[in-house]
């Protein structure tokens, strides 16, 4: 009965994702309606002559209407095929993908510094909790723009620290270069810490926490079996948010630490008015968001036993 | 709370996201930011020129002034955008909590919150070529998502709260009861999801200035400033030091404030 | 456990978590005779026929080689087109292909690994340079009979084109004496077919096949490696066996990396000039004065053929305002101010000492009376502009100095940012009334320059004005002529630049020398006239 009913609401959210996710294609589809003046024209740029421009005009559908349109561009979306580059005709879709996995691989290994970070400052402070400062001062970065943060930090470190992020290695994927991917970590850290420090005296001053000392629990069970296992849910939520943070954040630090990523990518589309690919971002972003949420919201009834009733 | 406490509280805020900004920019206007003066270019801080002055010679602090007063001046306005849209949206989806309004607008809010924010208003600004304004308009527009979340639930749970009942069962119209007595309880945490975000709103612009969109030259901005100020930072490092004081400054005082409405709601009607 | 012992062991493991982000990273391993170059823009596509900015061009021009080239005095040189000859009145021209040249190996030839270069692969060259969508088909499909049909689509090969043993035959549609000097920029490369035959994701992204100094090993967007082509014709000066070029953007980072040397030579953009100078460089310096921070390192200065200018849409903005903006703008001030030092005024559109060329002087020229006189003979005139101004060569700040001296005699400007390509967007389709915009000439004669930047067959790119003016084609229809002597007609030269000043398509700002830094100890450094530092001549201690 009960694998029954999680089966159901898997079923279900899936089904919203679904929905979610048509609603991504209809945004970015309006979005790109929305250009003004002639997108071919505007994206073929210095030497174009104007029947590049019209088989261009072809090639986005902007000779065909709205409609017919908006269904060849989910169909080709479901393919996975969102056409080609402006800039040099490279395929859409495996560009993103090799530029993004690189982002999210250095996302990835941010937000799990951050919850490294924050879950051992808060472990300190519960077993010394004359260390309780600390999450004051940890909480610190929040107050900043999360960009400027991150921008600082790179550029002093370029500058005051440059034997630290050689890009020598950089062109590989995995371990994706660590000082990026410390410098976009902070802000995630402090976040976490603040909200999971609130989150924990929460509980702390709940009735089975209580009962729990009562029974004699040492502190280390109390840190795994009266916090950490109760806010598992929050910890997995608050990673989700704090991805798309850190991506968007990591776009600007790849800019300045000049690694081949989304950053990069996106700079040269926007800058070359490059449709397709702009388009594919938005799309394929959305899609990565939206299983993310999916994903985390299918693992809450594993991780919090009262939600799947 | 008291209520002068609150009545200072309002007046501090309207201060800060209304008046501030003006007086920053007519500061700047008045110290003119825009005249270049080749023969100094680059000058050190002195006495006339606190700040120093930039790579054409202009004043740095008649640009900081002006630039803090056009980007706290944007980032407000899309607050207050994003703060009504957040109100009227998340209230229409509350009151009429499982009906169809409420469906449309949830799946419209669980939109915007699944797809990255930041890269929407890029992406959005990278079609449009807005401008300053404009692109705080987009940023408005995408970012009523989270306070609406909490108008929504604020809503929902007044529209069982005994003194609700009690008004309706007295008679009182559905308007007049949505306007007086759930409105003022349910604005003040979408109020300060919203304040939060202010330092945000100001360094958004840092990463739209990177992407080469927003605000048209010579109009400064604490973002165009401060990127224009790290590549000399050996040679002239004030061009880079007075924008980040400013920013760190804009961004302290917007948290303060939220953190104080956030003491201002009544422990009764805290999630 | 203990309290005590958890508080350890957590410390250790965030000691060792410090420890492995601040640790060194181990040193580049620094094979023998190894340079890397620190460059300004990502390096997206090396097949010469994408290749539209200078900055790629600089990488791509390493690997690959020119028909012709120039020498360091900036005259005409043979490259991989061995010598040349031409009928009397220069319409046939003979271009006698290099012997014993090899292509790169690679897989694309066959078992032989590799294979000499022919008269075919010159053709195939030429012929893909005028084909539809090549940017660089403007230089030569106007010039070369049936490169037009050709480009449409209307013919199926380049009736002016032939081979013929070893020597290609070109037939021009008109005289052409300095047909040759249209070729000298590596944009136009020779390129085998089977190379380009391997598609588009492969060639110039993951493979380039030329016949130059140095074989492609990788391209990433942010690195680029080669190795020293064993094989090379040419006898060369320089050392290098490994060259790497590593994209960092950011112009402070990039100086950061030269410091912490990690990159050994960079070019000196102009906002940088103040960091490392110790007094700003004069027109005649060779090399700048760095402070004493940067003892280790070495500046030297490269003249080179380029035109930074305020552009005018020619039919849109009237003659009076055009002229009287061209004399109130104070070029000696925008240059020092905008290029540090390295930049040299000039009221003019041609590169200076071009060939023996020498412009008119700006104290000629320049003068805020005569600005306002032109200004007071047409009341009627509109006094505002709008300028388009873009993300790159500090243009915004141009513009801004602009806004400022135009105001002084009453002219209002608005200044409109967008991307590179879109200012490019909006001249082309006449939707602007000024740009802000710099030629870098691929042309490397004082005639070519004027005829193919100037003429109207030249609208709308790169005659990016509209300009069109009886007077001056009729000028330069008797530049086409050729000299006895074979040389440049100077006085001739100089009438049409100082008519075409007058007419003030454009208000010529000033040109700008390159500058490179680098490590002490490296020699062998120089620019050609093209903007392209030969690495094949860097001599390393």
């Amino acid at each position: 009965m009960k694998a029954k009913a999680v089966r159901n609401m898997m079923l279900r959210h899936a089904a919203y994702s679904a929905s979610l996710l048509l609603g991504a294609l209809l945004l970015a589809q309006f979005l790109f309606e929305s250009v003004p003046g002639d997108p071919a024209r505007r994206a073929l740029g210095p030497y174009a002559s104007q029947e590049s421009v019209i088989r261009l005009r072809h090639e986005m559908g902007l000779d065909r209407p709205l409609v017919e349109r908006l269904a060849a561009n989910i169909r080709s979306a479901l393919r996975f095929d969102f056409g080609h580059s402006i800039i040099d005709g490279r395929a859409v879709a495996p560009e993103i993908g090799e530029k993004f996995t690189r982002t999210f691989t250095l996302g990835f290994q941010a937000v799990t510094i951050a919850v490294a970070i924050s879950l051992l400052l808060l472990a300190v402070i519960h077993f010394q909790p004359r260390a309780a400062f600390l999450l004051q001062l940890a909480g610190a970065p929040v107050i900043l723009p999360s960009f400027l943060s991150a921008v600082l930090v790179a550029i002093g470190a370029a500058l005051w620290l440059p034997a630290m992020f050689g890009s020598s290695g950089s062109s590989r994927v995995f371990p994706a270069p660590l000082l990026p991917s410390l410098v976009a970590a902070i802000y995630p850290a402090s976040v976490l810490a603040t909200s999971l420090g609130a989150r924990w005296s929460a509980l702390r001053s709940a009735p089975h926490y209580r009962s729990a000392r009562a029974f004699g629990l040492s502190r280390i069970q109390l840190l795994f079996r009266a916090l950490l296992a109760p806010s598992a849910p929050t910890v997995l939520a608050l990673i989700v948010s704090q991805l798309s943070v850190v991506v968007f954040a990591l776009l600007v630090i790849e800019i300045i630490f000049s690694l081949p990523g989304a950053g990069t990518l996106m700079l040269a589309s926007i800058q070359a008015n490059d449709y397709p690919m702009l388009q594919g971002v938005l799309i394929i972003n959305a899609f990565v968001f939206i299983t993310l949420h999916f994903l985390s919201e299918s693992l809450y009834p594993i991780l919090d036993p009262r939600v799947a009733k | 709370m008291k209520r002068s406490h609150f009545i200072a509280l309002v007046a501090a805020s309207i201060a800060f996201l209304v008046m501030l900004p003006i007086a920053l920019c007519l500061c700047g206007h008045a110290l003119d930011p825009m005249t270049p003066n080749p023969n100094l270019a680059s000058a050190a801080p002195n006495f006339q020129q606190w700040a120093g002055r930039d790579e054409l010679g202009r004043s740095v602090l008649a640009r900081v002034s002006l630039a803090a007063g056009l980007s706290l001046g944007a980032a407000s306005f899309a607050l207050l955008l994003a703060l009504s849209l957040a109100m009227l949206l998340g209230g229409l989806a509350g009151w009429y909590h499982g009906q169809w309004p409420d469906r449309l607008i949830s799946w419209v809010i669980a939109l915007l919150h699944t797809i990255p924010f930041f890269l929407l208003v890029v992406v959005a600004a990278a079609i449009w070529r807005p401008g300053l304004f404009g692109a705080f308009l987009i940023v408005g527009l995408f970012v009523w998502a989270a306070p609406a979340r909490l108008a929504r639930a604020e809503f929902l749970r007044l529209r069982r709260a005994p003194h609700v009942t009690a008004a309706r069962a007295m008679g009182f119209p559905a308007s007049t009861i949505f306007l007086r007595q759930t409105l003022p309880v349910a604005f003040l945490p979408a109020f300060t999801a919203v304040l939060i975000l202010t330092p945000e709103l100001i360094g958004l612009d840092v990463g739209l200035g990177f992407f080469g969109l927003g605000a048209q030259p010579p109009t400064p901005t604490l973002g165009r400033l401060l990127y224009a100020g790290l590549s000399s930072l050996n040679s002239a490092p004030w061009l880079a030091v007075a924008p980040c004081a400013i920013v760190i400054a804009l961004s302290v005082t917007a948290f303060g404030l939220a953190r104080l409405w956030a003491k201002s709601i009544p422990t009764s009607t805290r999630a | 456990m203990k309290k005590q012992t958890v508080v350890i062991l957590l410390g250790l493991v965030v000691a060792a978590v410090v420890y492995f982000a601040l640790r060194k990273q181990p040193a580049q391993v620094v094979a023998d005779k190894s340079l890397v170059i620190g460059v300004e823009n990502d390096v997206v596509n090396l097949d010469p026929l994408k290749i539209v900015d200078n900055f790629t061009l600089r990488v791509a021009a390493q690997v690959c080689e020119g028909m012709v080239t120039l020498d360091k005095k900036n005259q005409l040189a043979p490259c991989l087109i061995e010598s040349w000859s031409a009928n009397t009145d220069s319409t046939e021209w003979r271009l006698n292909v290099r012997k014993g040249v090899k292509f790169h190996p690679n897989a694309c030839f066959g078992k032989t690994g590799s294979r000499e270069m022919t008269a075919e692969d010159v053709a195939y060259s030429l012929r893909r340079i005028v084909s539809k969508g090549s940017p660089s088909a403007f230089a030569l499909a106007g010039v070369i009979e049936g490169a037009a049909d050709y480009q449409s689509g209307k013919a199926p090969d380049v009736s002016g084109i032939h081979v013929d043993g070893l020597s290609v035959t070109v037939k021009l549609i008109k005289p052409d004496p300095s047909f040759l000097y249209r070729l000298t920029s590596p944009w136009f490369a020779v390129v085998p077919k089977e190379a380009v035959d391997l598609g588009p994701d492969v060639f110039g992204r993951t493979t380039l096949i030329g016949t130059g100094p140095f074989k492609l090993v990788s391209r990433q967007d942010n690195e680029v490696r080669m190795v020293r082509n064993p094989d090379y014709w040419k006898k060369t000066a320089g050392n290098i066996e490994n060259l790497s070029f590593r994209v960092l953007k950011n112009d402070a980072i990039r100086l950061a990396e030269l410091r912490g040397e990690k990159i050994d030579l960079m070019r000196l953009p102009d906002s940088l000039v103040n960091e490392v100078a110790a007094a700003k460089p004069t027109s005649t310096d060779t090399t700048i004065q760095l402070n004493p921070a940067f003892g280790g390192f070495t500046a030297t200065v490269h003249p080179v053929f380029n035109s930074y200018f305020l552009g005018f849409n020619y039919q849109a903005v009237p003659r009076a305002l055009r002229r009287a903006v061209s004399k109130a703008v104070r070029r000696a001030e925008i240059s020092t101010t905008i290029t540090g030092g390295l930049g040299t005024p000039s009221v003019g559109p041609l590169p200076i000492g071009l060939r023996g060329y020498a412009p008119a002087s700006i104290t000629e020229w320049e003068s805020a009376e005569a600005a306002k006189a032109e200004l007071a003979a047409a009341p009627d005139v509109s006094r505002t502009l709008e300028i388009l101004v873009h993300e790159k060569d500090s243009s915004e700040q141009v513009a801004e100095l602009i806004q400022s001296e135009l105001a002084a005699i009453g002219i209002t400007v608005k200044i409109t940012k967008l991307d590179f390509n879109g200012v490019i967007d909006k001249v082309l389709k006449n939707q602007e009334q000024c740009f802000m915009l710099s030629f870098e000439y691929v042309f490397s004669t004082p005639e070519l320059i004027l005829s193919g930047f100037f003429s109207p067959e030249a609208i709308p790119v790169p005659n990016l004005f509209g300009f069109k003016d009886e007077h001056f084609d009729s000028l330069l229809t008797e530049l086409a002529k050729p000299m006895s002597d074979g040389k440049p007609n100077l006085p001739l030269i100089r009438q049409t630049e100082d008519y075409l000043i007058g007419e003030a398509p454009a208000v010529f700002l000033y040109q700008k020398r390159s500058a490179v830094l680098a490590r002490k100890g490296i020699t062998g450094i120089w620019i050609s006239g093209n903007n392209i530092l030969p690495c094949d001549d860097i001599v390393l201690p």
